[in-house]
This record gives C-alpha cells, structure tokens and sequence, in this order.
C-alpha cells in the first residue's frame, strides 16, 4: 500500500489510528505488527516472506549476540554479527544487485548467464539497514537486545516506514516502544506533518516529475541548454519534495501513533556545501554510512590515505544502495571525488567566498549530480549532460525553454521558495501568532492543501514515490 | 549589589521566554486539535457519503466503466487483484467524483498547463490529443508489411493515407511554443521506405489550409465530417475519381456531442456538434452489411448512437472487424479500406463511386484477407489510418501477412 493513495487516507490510516487509541495497552504493539503486515503484504503478499524472514533471523541473532554478550563469549558475539551481517547483506544483495551483476558479468566476458528478474521486495534497502543498525548497536552494547518479539517485529515492519524509511535506529526507538496512548496533540502534530508531506508530493513533486519526463523525452532537434537546465532543475525539485514529502508523511503518521521518528530532510537546497548538503539530505542514511561504515573505517584520524579510501568507500556504497545501475555508482563516486576536493582543496576558498557564489558553487555540483541519478543509463546521462553544456542541442534556447518555463512557472516559483526554510518559518510566525482569528485562517489553508490534493489523488493516473524502488 | 540585579534580570528574561515558548507552544498544539478535528470530520464525511452513494457502473463523463467491489478470494487476495482493485474501487466511487475531476482540471488549467492527462489545451476550447511517438520495431514491421503486400499485389490500385492529428495541423489553437511532435517528418519516414506501388496521399496541407473551419472536434480525437471532406476533395484526383458531387447536404445530427478529449481532461462542460454529409446530385444508393452481427442497413448512420455518449459512432455505429457495402454503382471498382476509426466518417464521401467497398478494421480482424481479395474481386486498396493510431498499431502487421 502506498501512502499517499486514497484507501490509505481514507479507511486504513483512520481506522487505525482509532484502534490503537482505544485498544487497551497491551494489545497495541500486537495490533500495530498485524497492521503493518497487512499494509506491507496489500498487493503483493509473496514479499511478506522476506520481510518476515529478515525479522525472525535478526530478532534470534539478536538474543544469541546478547546471551554471549553476558556469558562474556566475545567471540561468540562477533562471530554471531558477522554471521548476521552477512546473512542481512547477502539477502540483499540477492534481491538487488542479482540481476545487475550477472547482466555486467555477460556484458564483460559475453557469457550467457541465465538472468532472472527478481521483483525487489519493497523497503528492502530500508529495512535491512534498519535491522543491521540493530545488530551492530546490540553488539556494542549500545542497547539490549530486545526481547519481546513483538516489539521488534514493529521496529523492522512499522508501516509508517517500512517502505522507504526514514531509517530509524532501533536505540532511538526502543524507548518509545511502550504501546503508551498517542496523545490528541501528536496525532494533531501528525496531521499536519501529513498533509504537508502530502501536498509537497501530490502537488508539486508529481508536476515536477511531469515536466522532467516531458524535457527528457524532447528530441534533440527541440533540446536547447536553457531547457535542458529547466528539466534538471524539475527533477531537482523533484526528488526533493517526493522523498522529503514522503518523510514528511512518515513521520506525521509515526506521531499519530506516539513515536518519534527521526528527521530525514534539513532544507538541503540551501547548503553552503557539498559536505553540507550530505548532512541535510537523507540525513538518515547519512548517519547510519557515518556510524556504520566511515568511522569503524578510521574516519579521518588514520591518515590522508586512509581518509580518502574511506570516503570513497563510503560514497561508492551510498551510489550502490540506491540501485543495481552504473548510473548510481557513478553518481556516489562523484559525490566521493567532490567532497574529497571539498576538504582538501576547495575548503578556504568556500569559507572566503560571499555566499551566493557558495550556493551557486553548491547548487551546481547538485545538479549536475541528479543528472547520474534520473537518467536510465549512462549513455544518456552523458547526453543530458552535453546539452546542459551546448552539445548536441538546437541552441541556447527556444521557443520549448519558454513553453516548458512559461506553463510551469508558478510551481517552480513555489518550489523554489519552498525549499527554503523561508516560508514556513513565516508561516509559522503568522499562524501561531496570538490573534485568536489566524489559527482558523492556517487550519483553512491545510484543509485547502488537502482538498487540493485530493482532487489530484482521485484524478490521478497514479504516481508512486521514486525512492521506493530503492 | 550590581552584579546580583543583573542575575535576577536575567533569570526574569528567561522566566519571561519560557513562559511565552509555552504559551506559543500550547498555540501549535491547539491549532494542531482543530486541523485534527477538522480533517477528520471531514475524512469521515466523505467515507459516509461514499458508502451510501450508489455505485456507478459506467461514467458516462469518463465514457468508461467504473471498477466495482472486488471480489475477495484466496487467488484474488494472492495475487494482488483484490488490493489493486480495491485501490480502484475507492478512487473510481469516491463521492462527488466527478466534482474532483473538475477541481484538478481547474487547478491544472489556472497554474498554465497546457498539457493535461496527454491532451493539450488549445484555444477556442480545442482539446488536443498529444501526438504519439513510433515505437522503431513496430513502425518497420508494419512499414515491410505493407510493402510485402504491395510487392504481392501489384496488379491492384494501392493507396495510403495516414491524416495527421489536430495537435499537428491546427497552428492556430495548438498551445503557442509547445514542442508540438512534427508529424510531417512521421510522414516522411512513412514515404522514404513505402513501396513505390503505393501512392500516399498527404493530406497535411489540404487540411490546413482549412484549419478555422471546424476540421477536427474540440473535445474528440477524431476529425470531423467537413475534415473529411477536404481530406476526400483533395485525395480523389489522386485515387482516379471522377465527377465528385459538387456539394453536399448538410445535417446536424447531434450538438451535445462530448468526446475522448473531453473525458480524459475532465472538460465536462464543453460539447461539439456532429454533421453528416450526403452528396448531392450522385447517385448514392447502397447496402450494408455487417458479418460480424448479420446486421444490414441501407443507411450508413446509426440513429442509435445518437443517444449512445460516444455520438461519433453515429457513423456505422462504431468499429467493426468487417463491414460491406455494396452500392448501386456498376463501374467495376472494389476497394478494400484498411482502416481505423478516422475511415467511419470518411466512407460517406467514397460510396459514390464504388460498386464494392469492404472496410476492413485489423485491430479486430482475424480472417485471411487474400481470400477476400480474390472472392471480391478487389481492384483497389486504401490504407487510411489517423497518425496516433497509425504509429500504435499492432495488428496491421499481422492481418496484411496473414495469407502469406
């Protein structure tokens, strides 16, 4: 089930939420799991499999690691997360990158591989890394392993972010997983985050996702720079408000049930760098390579040469994480080379530099970034690239720049703005102010969000969220 | 002294700031309660007015079927039908759909779009079907079939036409800088690699040059009556017909008709007229016969479809996979039309001047058409196909090599 579809809205969420908040204590984590199962089994119940077996394996490595852990069987304990790790990783890897890697391997040696395309179980990326979170934060004693099966089932297939994360660290979680009664407040909190996430998706990203598909599938004979800059300035908006929208809508629904799920966006457009903008944009599966992966690594206090295989082992993993493509590896090992240059060459320049020759520094490499990540291959990657810079266009721009510029213009205007804290943060100040009137003036506007978004979503040839297939 | 006030200052200042942090604080949370309440009387407003709104079986706005209450088994629960068509279901019955259907064409049309659910807007209320890409594979299948079939039959009188869609010819309506599919180079691409045997009639610049003229519906993707009659005018010199009527009788026989276009974009309001043309001082007498449902009829024009939504299909009722006509013209010429639906309202300019004319529709056909060539005598053989369905055609293909 997605989460911006109408049954979600308008029977599962509702129904749900009242459930749980009149559901004794006790049966909530049990009517939470039953709930997510049936939100994560809708459509395609064969993936509940998987999902299932992922959370069984964990919970059990997750006792064993403890038991050792208390026996004081260090080994035991490492040999159980290694086992763990690879048991987590080689599933994975199975679903996403099998098919990737024997189509390369023909490619390269032009042998004849059997391939078989395996549907990918959906939220796997997300899920696996939530549970390896878990595994590795028991065997640093971080926190306990969890005991009631329960509970940990709802960690790893809460559907509020089973799908497409945000990936939550089972520590953070943990404490909040009592079954206590969500307060009117938060599922107050969660509406609003919800419609917020909602109309950021339905209303801008899906148009913008329109408007990019439009420009990329323009013959070269109608591609000019300009137009070619305006469709990869659509995806950039894109992909911001489809995945921050998304998050938005996740952590609105995880309130309504009373958890706390970590943030997942920070206003990432208007970075003063590329390190920056890392830190704002999928903040959690930055954390979790920093955590996991960049620091057990050495980080940065092993040398210069440590340092810079480390980030580029951190960003060739970020690349291969978003999918089995060489379009992706591609992107991460720009990002690691960037932020390499970043931090040793391009540093005391950024911080001497007024700050819009920043943003626009910061803006571009961005950019030009997504291009790796929208394109199909490549080959055509390149392509939009070349255009972006002359090649292979019928000139600076034309009359399509001014079509696609003209019949969009109010949305990216909106877009623009929006991805600046800018507006909200007078939002705020206008919505909250004492005057008793406004308070009904902002409700207003959410509902209009709302009902706007509605119109979309019945009307809708439907859209999915592009990080679910990640 | 001095330094005590000031500790007292400043833990007054802070007492102060967070005595309003909680203040603003309960503000959030009481707005937050209403948008609460709010959007869940809401929420459940409308879940209870769906309920008990009948379902609608088909939307005659839409002009299609509206999915159903699915059908709950193990398979259907298995395999994911029960969950798509619940999606289905619940969007499909919504209440007040149709109201919400409007609200988004509104919204789409205030923020400029020019291009809603693949139609464009065009001014003067023109709904414009987006012109189709080839798919390269299907484009030369089809192309060698044709030629295969003109190499086989070079003792018959081959023709194509394939009509280019409004989007193309109207420049007046089309949204200004749109980057509008050039379907002359399409045209051209059909041309370079046709058999020489076939003539191809292009149309292109008859057609414009009668744009204002009302050539295309604004809400349906066909062209109308009066499209087709320029498009006839300037083909028949070329097809070798002689002595065309010189004028026609006009009738109006809908003005409520709204089309394809209409019901993709959500333009409800808007309506075209549909005319019939019967020529004048030609003999125009004839019968047909449709084999698929044993139907015959000395009219061409179904009187039913007029109460149908579709009123297009006032012309032979809509597609069938063969209809015959045999007309009171002995002058020995038998046309095969292989055609799409853009052929229905052309077939009322051709009747004249044919004994035979067999319309055959591939999308439907599965006979073998040499047979039908040689039973029938066939002397002539006419491709005329409209540009979109042209370049999405599947079954062509099969239907022209079937014999071989």
């Amino acid at each position: 089930m997605s989460i911006s579809s109408v049954l979600f809205i308008f029977i599962f969420l509702p129904v749900c939420v009242l459930a749980y908040v009149f559901l004794p204590r006790l049966v909530r984590p049990v009517f939470l799991l039953l709930a997510s199962l049936v939100f994560y089994a809708w459509g395609n119940p064969a993936y509940l499999i998987v999902l299932a077996i992922s959370v069984v394996f964990n919970y059990f490595t997750g006792l064993e690691m403890q038991a050792a852990i208390d026996a004081e069987r260090d080994r035991d304990a490492r040999i159980a997360l290694l086992i763990g790790v690879i048991f987590n990783v080689a599933v994975l890897g199975f679903f996403k990158y099998y098919g990737f890697v024997i189509g390369s391997l023909n490619s390269l040696f032009h042998a004849q591989l059997p391939i078989r395309d395996l549907p990918l179980p959906i939220g796997i990326s997300f899920f696996t890394f939530s549970v390896l979170s878990y595994l590795i934060d028991v065997y640093r004693q971080d926190v306990p392993a969890q005991r009631n099966f329960i509970d940990f089932s709802v960690y790893v297939a809460f559907f509020a972010k089973v799908t497409s994360g945000p990936i939550v660290r089972y520590k953070d979680m943990a404490p909040q997983m009592d079954g206590h009664r969500p307060k009117l407040n938060d599922i107050g909190t969660g509406t609003a985050m919800f419609i917020r996430g909602l109309g950021k998706k339905v209303l801008l990203a899906d148009s913008f996702g329109m408007m990019h598909s439009a420009i990329a599938a323009l013959d070269a004979s109608q591609t000019h720079v300009l137009t070619a800059w305006l469709g990869c300035l659509a995806f950039t908006l894109q992909i911001y408000f489809d995945f921050g929208g998304y998050s938005d809508m996740a952590i609105g629904v995880g309130k309504m049930f009373g958890f706390e799920i970590t943030k997942n966006f920070d206003y990432p457009y208007i970075s003063k760098s590329l390190t920056e903008f890392w830190r704002r944009w999928h903040m959690t599966l930055g954390t979790w390579f920093r955590d996991y992966v960049y620091i057990p690594l050495g980080g940065n206090r092993a040398g210069l040469v440590r340092h810079m295989r480390n980030i580029m082992i951190v960003w060739l993993l970020t690349g291969i994480w978003h999918g089995a493509a060489w379009t992706f590896i591609l992107w991460g090992v720009y990002y690691g080379l960037l932020l390499l240059l970043e931090k040793y060459v391009l540093k005391g320049l950024l911080e001497r530099l007024p700050a819009p020759l920043v943003h626009i520094y910061t803006m571009f490499f961005v950019m030009i970034g997504w291009v790796f990540f929208a394109a199909p291959t490549v080959g055509s990657a390149f392509a939009t690239l070349g255009q972006m810079f002359g090649v292979g266009t019928a000139g600076f721009a034309g009359m399509t720049t001014w079509y696609y510029l003209k019949t969009n213009l109010i949305r990216l205007i909106i877009g623009c703005v929006m991805s600046t804290p800018v507006f909200y943060r007078q939002y705020k100040r206008f919505a909250f102010a004492k005057a008793p009137a406004r308070s009904y003036i902002s409700v207003a506007i959410y509902v209009c969000v709302f009902v706007c978004s509605l119109a979309y979503l019945i009307n809708a040839t439907y859209q999915s969220f592009l990080y679910v297939q990640f | 002294m001095n330094e005590e006030s000031r500790m007292e200052e400043r833990k007054r200042r802070r007492e102060i700031r967070r005595r309003r942090k909680r203040a603003l604080m309960a503000r959030v949370a009481r707005h937050h309660k209403k948008l609460l309440i709010v959007i869940a009387v809401l929420i459940l407003a409308l879940d209870v007015l769906g309920l008990v709104k009948k379902d609608v079986d088909f939307s005659d706005t839409e002009n299609r079927a509206m999915a159903q209450v699915p059908d709950l088994s193990r398979e259907s629960l298995l395999d994911g039908s029960f969950a798509s068509g619940a999606d289905a279901y619940i969007t499909d019955q919504f209440f007040a759909r149709n109201f919400w259907v409007r609200m988004k064409l509104a919204m789409d049309r205030a923020t400029g779009k020019k291009e809603v659910n693949g139609v464009y807007l065009g001014s003067s209320g023109y709904l414009m079907e987006v012109p189709k890409s080839p798919d390269p594979v299907w484009f030369d299948k089809n192309l060698d079939a044709i030629n295969a079939f003109a190499a086989k039959h070079d003792d018959l009188n081959l023709y194509m036409c394939v009509v280019p869609n409004a989007a193309y010819v109207l420049t007046d309506y089309a949204p200004k800088a749109a980057p509008i599919r050039d379907q002359s180079k399409d045209i051209e691409a059909i041309t370079s690699k046709l058999n020489r045997q076939v003539v191809f009639l292009d149309v292109t610049e008859a057609m414009r040059e009668h744009q204002t003229e009302g050539i295309y519906y604004r809400t349906d993707h066909h062209w109308t009556s009066r499209g087709a009659r320029f498009a006839f005018e300037a083909m028949a010199p070329r097809m070798d017909i002689k002595d065309i009527a010189p004028d026609y009788d006009i009738y109006t026989v809908a003005d409520d008709f709204s089309g394809t276009m209409a019901s993709k974009t959500g333009s409800y309001g808007q309506v075209d007229q549909v005319q019939i043309y019967v020529p004048k001082k030609v003999t125009n007498d004839f019968m047909v016969t449709y084999p698929d449902n044993g139907g015959e009829s000395c009219s061409m024009y179904s009187s039913a479809a007029l109460e149908a939504r579709d009123k297009y299909t006032v012309f032979f009722g809509g597609n069938y996979s063969m209809i015959d006509i045999k007309t009171v013209n002995n002058n020995k010429r038998v046309l095969l039309l292989i055609k799409d639906s853009y052929a229905n309202s052309f077939v009322q300019f051709l009747t004249p001047y044919f004994e035979h004319i067999i319309m055959v529709d591939p999308r439907y056909y599965y006979e073998d058409i040499e047979q039908v060539i040689t039973k029938e005598k066939v002397t002539d053989v006419l491709f005329l196909y409209n540009m979109n369905t042209y370049l999405e055609d599947r079954s062509l293909a099969d239907t022209l090599s079937d014999g071989s």
